[in-house]
Order: structure tokens, then C-alpha cells, then sequence
């Protein structure tokens, strides 16, 4: 049967266009930034090349590029304190956050006594602070560390408490039928719901904590990717100063990349 | 109708396993206060199957909510087992409209979870789990989690987690209007069939007159601003029942007067009851 094979094969052809389409349609998501990255820096690299500016005001491309591998063990160096910094004012701030939260839903009054005030706090410009945190703290990492946490910790509080409070009037009301106790129902009921919201605060969170450490290492640090960046532009070492915020944004997304690490296999454990 | 009997009291106080004497709820909002129900007497006896009927926001939940010692009358009292009713207590197994399962457990752990809250030892209760899941056909899914089960597998899991701490009265509030028809159906048969073997006292909360009928041997009916009960109808059908008693005139017949019940009460304001 000529005729049905004809048909069957025009329907197989479209099939594996469809295919394509579909492969390409996946990729996209993957190429489209990529792509629009590779032409932006070159015509980053093309505007330097042809306009003449002075690598001091604008560096191409390809000389941060070589900084960055020339000096790569003086970029990784600072980047070390940087990356620790952000990391322990990240946990301090999940901490704090995920404490206050929890006081906060479990007691009416404590929520009457702090809520306002912290919005209040939050509301000060936090840089405003670091002046203060010098005086108080001298210009060790405890400064930085503090000023980052003061940061980070806000985010971290709003999406606990939200996630805490999410949870079911029902399945609140099961838990009181049973006899459950306030601390049963936050660790085995209002925590566990939380975790979600808990990782949409983290993202923030971790995110704000580098801004904090580098802010802080602008102010005070005689280390850091921070101090290195301030360094190198205040010698007019303008490539080295992006080729430490090249390391800067490496390091963003390996933290960020770990928090969404971490959420995707809490996901998996939440949803089963 | 000459087989039904229609009482707007209950008949013998003692006799009851539930008792609510003149319970009213007055709400607080700000300045106002909504009163939301009247005065509600209704007595439920040992092993019944009673059915609370009526229109959305008529007050039956909070009624409900008052007997399982979740909210507090602002008047009047309840009793149960002969105890007064003033805070929850683990001889009653609660029901919601969504089974409310954590989704990170797995089917036999929702199952436990009240015995976990109770502080029970939980490897003694594991058996009686499974039984239970067994009962309502969830032994294969023990270990799934709750995402991996339809809608009325679900709350088939929330009948066994209301009866695992092997409670003596099982409130439930509109469990099943959230399923469609046909699991409806399915789970009227699997909770009648749990409530005859575990011989235990339910009251059931509904705005579906079919369903009160199916289920109850007797159904109030509640209605009117501030509420009360406004009928009480006994349900003559033998047990265990058949899905088919709901083609019968009689049921239809038993329907049809629930149905001029509600409405005379409410002719005109609109309310909706199906």
C-alpha cells in the first residue's frame, strides 16, 4: 500500500521535526543567556579595540581575562577570608532568622514586643551602622561578620515566619485534638512545612551575605576580594580590580549554586 | 412520611453519648458581635451515626468544632462519654474537608502521627496502622507518600490517621465535599464499612442531603440566623447498607422532606443546599 506508507512516512517526518523543535525548544533556556553574554563582552572587547578609550577607565575583555590567570593565585588568595565570611554570616543569619522566627510564632507576646522593632531596625539603613560596629568591634572580621549578619538576617526572618505560619488551620487544629504541645507542633508540623519558604529566604540571604562581607571589606579589611578590588583600583590596576570581581561573581554562584543544591534535595526529601 | 419520626429534642439526656445543652457561640469581631449559634440540644447515642445538615455557614463546623473541644460555647454545655467537653481530648478522632496529610511523610506515618503527638510508644500502634490501611485498601501505598495518592485514596489515609489512637467518637466535618461524585460514593461505603467494624459514634457534618440520608440513622437539620437545629429525622434504612437504597422511592421521599425542611427555614434568602 504505496499510498499508506506515503502517508505513514509524512506523519514519521513530521514527527522527527517535531523532535527538533523540541530539543532546540529545551536548549533555549540554556542558549539564549549564553549567546547574549558572548555578544555583549564582544562588544565590550570590539568598543575598547576601536575606540581607543584607556585601559585604566576600561579594560577589554581579554586583559582582565589575563590578570585574571596571571595573578590567580593572589586572586584565589583573597578570595578565601571572602568566601568563609559570607558563608559563616550566611549560617549565623539562617540562625538568628529561623530563632526569631520561631519565638516570634510560638509566643503572642514575644511577637507583640519584637515585631515592630525589628521592622523598625530594618528600615536603618544597615551601612549607615558600620561606622558603629568599628567603634565597637574594632576592624577584625567580628565587624565584618556582624555588619554582614545584620544584613543577611532580615530576609531570613520574613521567609521563616512566613513558612511557619503557612501551615493548615486543619491540620493545626488535628495537632491541638491530639494533644500535641507548641514545641511538638513547630518541630514536627511548623518547620518541616517551612522548609520552602526557608530556601527561598536562603537564596536572598546568601546573596546579601557576600554584598555584606565586601561591603565590610571596603570599610576595614586589609584582606579579601573586597580589599583587593579597592586596592587594585586605587593603583589604577583597573583590569585586576574586575578580575577580582570575575572571582567575586565565581564565588557568588558557587554559594548560591550550593543553597539551590541544598533546596533541590530538600525538595526531594519534602515531596517524596 | 409514616416511618420517620421527627423530634426537635432529644429523647432520654442520659442515654447519650453526646450531649449538647443549650450550646450558642457569639463571635467577638471588634465592636459587633455575630452570633452564630442560637441554641443548639441534640443528644447522640452510643454506636449512632448521626448526620449535622444544613447550608454552608449555618454554624454546623463551629458546632462541631465545639463537641471536639476546639472551640468554646459561649453558652450552654457538652458532654461526652459523660465528661464535660471543655478542651480537646484523645477519645475522639477528628476528620477535616482536605485529609491535611504532611507531605513529607510517608502514608503509615501520617497514619501514626497522632499517636506521635501523643507521646504513645509508636511501634505498638504500627499494626494497628496497617490494619487500618488494610481496611480501606492503602496497605500497598503504607510507604508512599501522600503526593502519590488520588484525592480519595487520601482521605481514605485521613480516616485511618482519625482512628489509629482508637478514639470512641469520630467527628468528621465535611470530608468528602471537596472529592467528586463517583469517589464520593466510594468513600460513603468505605467509612460506613469502618464505622460498622470499629462500632464507634460519628457525627458527621454535611451540606449534601443525599449523603446525610446514605450515611445516618438519624440527621439533623440545621438552619436559620442565628442557627438551631430546626428538624430531626430519623433514617429507617437497615444496615449495612446498600448504594442501591439510594434509587428507592423511600430515600428519594426521606430526601424531598429534608429538602422542604431547609427551605421552609430559609424560603427566600437565597441559600443554596444540594
Amino acid at each position: 500500500m504505496p499510498t499508506a506508507n506515503a502517508a505513514s512516512d509524512v506523519v514519521l517526518g513530521t514527527q522527527a521535526e517535531h523532535r527538533d523543535v523540541r530539543s532546540f525548544e529545551r536548549a533555549t533556556p540554556y542558549l539564549l543567556p549564553a549567546a547574549t553574554a558572548i555578544c555583549f563582552i564582544l562588544a565590550w572587547e570590539a568598543f575598547c579595540y576601536f575606540s581607543g578609550v584607556h585601559p585604566v577607565v576600561l579594560p577589554p575583555p581579554s586583559a582582565v581575562l589575563a590578570k585574571f590567570f596571571r595573578f590567580f593565585p593572589l586572586i584565589f588568595s583573597h578570595s578565601v577570608p571572602t568566601t568563609l565570611e559570607s558563608l559563616v554570616a550566611f549560617l549565623l543569619a539562617c540562625l538568628l532568622g529561623c530563632g526569631l522566627a520561631a519565638v516570634v510564632v510560638l509566643s503572642r507576646r514575644m511577637r507583640e514586643a519584637l515585631w515592630p522593632n525589628l521592622v523598625f531596625f530594618q528600615l536603618i539603613p544597615k551601612i549607615a551602622l558600620a561606622p558603629l560596629f568599628i567603634v565597637w568591634l574594632g576592624i577584625g572580621s567580628e565587624s565584618r561578620l556582624t555588619f554582614a549578619l545584620f544584613v543577611t538576617f532580615f530576609p531570613m526572618l520574613i521567609a521563616t515566619v512566613a513558612g511557619l505560619e503557612h501551615v493548615d488551620r486543619d491540620m493545626l487544629r488535628l495537632c491541638r485534638s491530639v494533644g500535641a504541645t507548641r514545641l511538638q507542633v513547630l518541630f514536627s508540623v511548623r518547620f518541616p512545612s517551612a522548609v520552602p519558604f526557608i530556601f527561598s529566604g536562603m537564596k536572598i540571604s546568601i546573596t546579601l551575605a557576600i554584598i555584606g562581607v565586601i561591603v565590610g571589606e571596603f570599610i576595614t579589611s586589609q584582606r579579601g576580594l573586597g580589599y583587593l578590588i579597592l586596592f587594585a583600583s586605587s593603583r589604577q590596576e583597573t583590569a585586576l580590580s574586575m578580575a577580582a570581581i570575575v572571582m567575586l561573581c565565581i564565588v557568588g554562584l558557587v554559594l548560591y549554586g550550593a543553597v539551590a543544591l541544598g533546596e533541590r534535595i530538600m525538595k526531594k526529601w519534602y515531596d517524596g | 412520611m409514616g416511618t420517620t419520626v421527627e423530634r426537635l429534642v432529644a429523647d432520654d439526656p442520659d442515654d447519650m453519648y453526646v450531649q449538647c445543652a443549650r450550646v450558642g457561640k457569639v463571635y467577638a469581631t471588634g465592636r459587633s458581635a455575630v452570633q452564630a449559634i442560637k441554641s443548639v440540644d441534640l443528644g447522640v447515642r452510643e454506636g449512632e451515626f448521626v448526620s449535622l445538615l444544613g447550608p454552608s455557614g449555618c454554624g454546623k463546623s463551629t458546632l462541631l468544632m465545639i463537641v471536639a473541644g476546639l472551640e468554646t460555647a459561649t453558652l450552654g454545655a457538652v458532654t461526652v462519654a459523660g465528661r464535660p467537653m471543655d478542651e480537646p481530648r484523645t477519645d475522639i478522632g477528628i476528620m477535616f474537608q482536605d485529609p491535611t496529610l504532611l507531605p513529607w511523610r510517608s502514608i503509615l506515618e501520617n497514619v501514626l502521627f497522632p499517636i506521635r503527638m501523643m507521646r504513645r510508644p509508636l511501634p505498638a500502634y504500627r499494626s494497628r496502622a496497617l490494619e487500618l490501611l488494610e481496611e480501606v485498601g492503602l496497605k500497598d501505598f503504607a510507604e508512599h507518600r501522600p503526593r502519590h495518592l488520588s484525592g480519595g485514596m487520601r482521605q481514605r489515609a485521613a480516616i485511618c490517621r482519625a482512628l489509629v489512637h482508637e478514639p470512641r467518637l469520630l467527628l468528621m466535618d465535611e470530608p468528602f465535599s471537596a472529592l467528586d461524585a463517583i469517589t464520593r460514593d466510594e468513600m460513603n461505603i468505605a467509612l460506613l464499612r469502618m464505622w460498622e467494624h470499629h462500632k464507634i459514634t460519628a457525627l458527621f457534618v454535611t451540606h449534601s442531603i443525599r449523603e446525610a440520608v446514605f450515611l445516618s440513622d438519624r440527621v439533623l437539620v440545621m438552619n436559620g440566623r442565628p442557627s438551631t437545629i430546626i428538624a430531626d429525622m430519623r433514617i429507617p434504612f437497615a444496615r449495612p447498607r446498600q448504594f442501591a437504597i439510594g434509587d428507592t422511592p423511600e430515600f428519594n421521599a426521606l430526601c424531598g422532606a429534608l429538602r422542604d425542611k431547609i427551605g421552609e427555614a430559609y424560603r427566600g434568602a437565597g441559600t443554596e443546599v444540594h
